[in-house]
């Protein structure tokens, strides 16, 4: 096979998690893939790797994907020990071009304490789903729904709660965290329903349950290293964590219903 | 008790009581550290300060019961510091990363060296209760008065006369330094307290009082090992100041206090 380094191809090796479905241990395993063209973004890379390892009669790697444009949150891979790998974007928008001619790269799943490994790549994010279920809601009602122009939001705060709603769950501020925590994803995921009027009538118990689901996951504590924020593809602020933070304090020390319980004597 | 308990029983609580004994700690430092400026005033003033500290509501408590009371509210605080922390360390050894994830050097090495920053003052503490206040380990240079209780000038003197035990110092100060800079900025991201249109305001003066923590701490062992401050002996009022009892006339506190 003649290589084309005239910018039209890559050459790169790559050294890739392989775990059986089951197993609790895993290695590494090196493969070259050739004359990858270069207008090729990293998952299609591992795509073309995959049509030959089935060729030649082996397991193809396992990896996540779904949208592939950066809006799903189910591609998640640690490139070159970066999650998301080197450019601040999902796993799916990575290009070839990003990479050197015969890179040596290296690509290992999102695991972690909270994210357990099931095959090769892919990791169980279903903790932070947990998470969310715990709390991410809002209460409506059944009825007419009203006009929603009659909810007025200052716009400052409506922004605010865009943000962190951009939030896609791809759980790369949970892999970037040298403490294992799932604090920016859950003050996101509390904060696009707390900043808004209709999220108000839940608003401590969900901080409250939220936080505690965290726990119950087993996720980290945050200790303000600030990685998540510097991995996140969407680039949610760790604000957010420290509103995370005084809500729940909030919520706790101020606890609102002062009335109690009741005993029939 | 029971709102307590409740916080103590997740992360995010037990991350705020942290960030409360470490309010409390640092609030102690930063005074801790006013208060050994008095060294530069003299000797004798400096031993007034101390013996104003354990006068303070005096009318109230009777003599020392105001230090106890401080003195209890940090042992505690730091007992609650330290062993949350260790909890909460345990738990994020559990959650932590199974492969080798690179950072993307957002923290800073102040916050990576949290934990050793944070064991190295924990045996500080302790070194430096058992050589001034007990005087249970009191290293001082040949030639310097021996430890006597209540004669804070001198007990520094003759120990700052040794380079070792200044460099000791010094170097603690460092890592108290290094602690509080992160500290107190992550103080403020626990309690809720930042904010992006406040954030470079609380990083700027964590980093200003940190340094000022440094300079102002490491100011009276350096000089004393350099002789560049008055020598105790050379104070006239100095035997008179550590009287063990005669030093309550009301002209003596009212001294101190300001
Ligand atoms: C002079 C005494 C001390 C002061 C003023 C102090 C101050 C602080 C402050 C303000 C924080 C920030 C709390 C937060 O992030 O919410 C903190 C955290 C911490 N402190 Fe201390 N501390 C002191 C002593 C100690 C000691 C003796 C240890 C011993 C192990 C320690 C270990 C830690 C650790 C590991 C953290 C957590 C840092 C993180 O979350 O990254 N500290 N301290
Ligand atoms: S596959 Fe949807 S975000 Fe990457």
């Amino acid at each position: 096979m003649s290589q084309d380094h005239d910018q039209k191809t890559i050459t790169v090796s790559v050294r890739v998690w392989r775990q059986a479905q089951g197993e609790k241990g895993g290695r590494f395993v090196e493969y070259e893939v050739a004359d990858t063209p270069l207008e090729a973004s990293f998952l299609e890379m591992l795509d073309i790797l995959n049509e030959s390892l089935v060729e030649k009669g082996e397991d193809p790697i396992a990896f996540e994907s779904d949208c592939r444009e950066g809006i799903c949150g189910t591609c998640c891979l640690v490139v070159d020990g970066l999650p998301h790998g080197p450019s601040q974007c999902t796993t799916c928008q990575l290009q070839m071009r990003n990479f050197e001619p015969e890179a040596k790269i290296t690509i290992e799943p999102f695991s972690t304490g909270a994210f357990p490994v099931i095959k090769d790549l892919i990791v169980d994010r279903s903790s932070l789903d947990r998470v969310i279920q715990a709390g991410g809601y809002i209460t409506v009602h059944s009825g007419p729904k009203p006009e929603p122009n009659s909810v007025p939001i200052e716009h400052e705060i409506m922004e605010d709660a865009l943000d962190a709603s951009a939030c896609i769950g791809c759980g790369a501020c949970v892999a970037a965290c040298p403490n294992g925590s799932a604090s920016l994803f859950t003050s996101a995921k509390i904060h696009h329903l707390a900043l808004l009027p209709q999220g108000q009538p839940e608003r401590n118990t969900r901080v409250k349950k939220m936080v505690e689901a965290m726990d119950d996951e087993g996720f980290g504590s945050c200790r303000n290293y600030a990685e998540c924020q510097a991995s996140c593809p969407k680039g949610i602020s760790i604000k957010y964590i420290g509103r995370m933070n005084s809500d729940y304090i909030k919520a706790t020390v101020l606890d609102t219903d002062r009335r109690g319980s009741m005993h029939a004597t | 008790m029971k709102k307590i308990s409740q916080l103590y029983s997740t992360s995010v609580g037990k991350k705020l009581l942290v960030a409360v004994t470490g309010a409390i700690m640092y609030g102690f430092v930063v005074g801790h550290m006013l208060g050994n400026l008095k060294a530069f005033a003299g000797p004798s003033a400096l031993d007034q300060y101390a013996e104003m500290l354990r006068q303070i509501g005096q009318a109230f408590l009777g003599n020392g019961t105001f230090l106890w009371i401080a003195r209890i509210v940090l042992i505690v605080a730091v007992i609650v510091h330290v062993i949350t922390v260790i909890q909460l360390v345990q738990r994020n050894s559990r959650a932590k990363p199974t492969r080798t994830v690179r950072r993307r050097n957002a923290s800073t090495l102040a916050a990576k060296w949290m934990a050793i920053s944070g064991t190295l003052i924990l045996i500080f503490i302790v070194v430096h209760i058992a050589q001034f206040t007990l005087g249970w380990f009191t290293p001082h240079a040949a030639g310097t008065e021996g430890f006597v209780h209540g004669a804070v000038y001198s007990n520094l003197w003759g120990a700052f006369q040794l380079w070792w035990v200044a460099l000791f110092y010094v170097a603690m100060m460092a890592m108290v330094c290094m602690h509080v800079y992160h500290g107190a900025w992550s103080m403020c991201q626990t309690l809720g307290l930042d904010a992006p249109d406040r954030n470079a305001a609380i990083r700027g003066a964590a980093a200003a009082i940190a340094i000022a923590l440094f300079v102002g701490f490491s100011a009276v062992p350096i000089s004393m090992l350099t002789n560049s401050i008055q020598s105790p002996t050379d104070d006239s009022s100095m035997t008179e100041a550590f009287e063990p009892d005669g030093s309550s006339e009301s002209s003596r506190s009212k001294e101190g206090a300001g």
